[in-house]
């Protein structure tokens, strides 16, 4: 299972790479064959129609085309880098709002992801996924409300009828189930976590 | 200066809201600001991308209607011209000068005049940045060492994100890269650290209010 999970990882991954070297049409066709449907599926739960949907896929996959180049194996997962693509396609085409990134930090703070961690990585994403359909119904609905519909932990609460602490408490339980199903692997893939204060 | 210094973080549920694209552009601002410095919450926002990316589930994959595909490589040669927005090097130098990280460039105001740093009330310059909506107050400070920010509240959430000097408030002390998230009822006094002027960014999601008589003469100043 582990084997096919990251032999999955470096397809995708080799797909996006074909776009970026040779603007290779078949990898590209194959990329939206696999990725389109989910994007889709995303913005819909964000609460556009189908059409609507279909639309912004397409600019998310135009988005994909134009900066395949930037995509790289080694600081991450596709999924992670389309994800915030279609997020912030999203937010500027539907809400008209840019939506500001994080400047890269220096070099020496960030130290590239090593090949092992991006293993886990790929089969931490895996877990997650296990994990998120495992949670207790109300912290699966509430992360989804975040992930899944876009909406504010404030407006969950007024949508559900419950106070902002619950949803918060759903929240941090919820993360820390899906944290330890990313990272419980031998390995943490993410360095320099620390408790918040 | 160095980021690893942070000692005041975002909560982790803001952290969400920011990923999943949740919230207000002017939140995601603060939040962009504190990641850029802070590299413990950068890594859990890459956990939390992660997580998201999880959520692109291949079991909630929608079909796209028939011949998508097909308009799509259509259009890939149209799609070449990505609109570069024009270097703006002039707010980069400025932003640099401050230890400011550039995902803030975007929203300064445009020419040169706008740009200056312009006395608030004494003792307080500012940058206004057009971040909407239109009751959001965003704004680049400088505070001169020593000063007092008088008890005020807010009717909305204010951001605070610190690029030079220190604030200190009940909290405690915020120094670079610190962010400090009051929710409207937590009113608060702040005070600039005597050793060097603070530069920090300051988002008002709502009108202040203040609770003493100098927090209203810096009320009524602050519209001019």
């Amino acid at each position: 299972m582990p084997g096919r999970v990251t032999s999955d990882h470096g397809d995708e991954a080799n797909l996006l790479e074909a776009v970026a070297a040779h603007r290779d049409r078949a990898a590209f066709a194959r990329f939206f064959e696999l990725f389109a449907p989910r994007v889709k599926g995303q913005l819909m739960g964000r609460g556009l129609s189908a059409a609507i949907a279909d639309e912004l896929t397409q600019e998310v996959m135009l988005t994909v085309w134009r900066k395949a180049e930037q995509f790289d194996r080694h600081k991450g997962l596709v999924s992670t880098w389309l994800f915030v693509i279609a997020r912030n396609v999203f937010l500027n085409h539907h809400r008209r709002q840019h939506w500001p990134e994080p400047d890269a930090l220096a070099a020496e703070t960030t130290p590239p992801t090593p090949p092992e961690a991006l293993f886990l990585l790929a089969e931490g994403e895996h877990h997650v996924r296990e994990a998120m359909r495992e949670l207790p119904t109300e912290q699966r609905e509430t992360l989804d409300g975040a992930y899944y519909r876009g909406r504010t932990l404030r407006e969950l609460s007024e949508e559900q009828g419950i106070p902002l602490g619950t949803v918060k408490t759903r929240v941090r339980l919820g993360l820390a189930r899906l944290r330890e199903a990313l990272t419980g692997a031998p390995l943490g893939a993410s360095a320099g976590k620390k408790a918040q204060s | 200066m160095t980021a690893a210094a942070t000692s005041h973080h975002v909560p982790e549920e803001h952290l969400l809201e920011y990923v999943a694209g949740a919230g207000t552009e002017a939140a995601a601002l603060a939040m962009a600001c504190h990641l850029s410095l802070c590299p413990s919450c950068a890594a859990l926002a890459r956990d939390l991308e992660t997580m998201g990316g999880a959520a692109l589930d291949p079991s909630r994959a929608q079909p796209l209607a028939s011949g998508t595909l097909d308009r799509l490589l259509a259009r890939l040669d149209e799609g070449e011209r990505d609109v570069a927005s024009p270097r703006d090097a002039h707010g980069a130098a400025l932003l640099a000068r401050w230890g400011i990280p550039s995902s803030v460039a975007r929203y300064l105001p445009s020419g040169a005049d706008a740009r200056r740093w312009r006395r608030l009330v004494p003792g307080i310059t500012r940058i206004d940045l057009r971040v909407g909506p239109a009751s959001t107050v965003a704004r680049l400070v400088t505070l001169t060492p020593g000063i007092e920010i008088p008890l005020h509240d807010h009717d909305g959430t204010e951001y605070t994100v610190i690029f030079a000097g220190a604030l200190h408030d009940e909290e405690g002390r915020f120094g670079r890269g610190d962010i400090s998230i009051r929710e409207a009822g937590a009113a608060h006094v702040q005070r600039v650290e005597k050793s060097e002027p603070c530069v920090a960014l300051v988002i008002n999601e709502g009108p202040l209010r203040p609770l003493t008589w100098k927090g209203k003469a810096l009320s009524f100043l602050s519209r001019l």
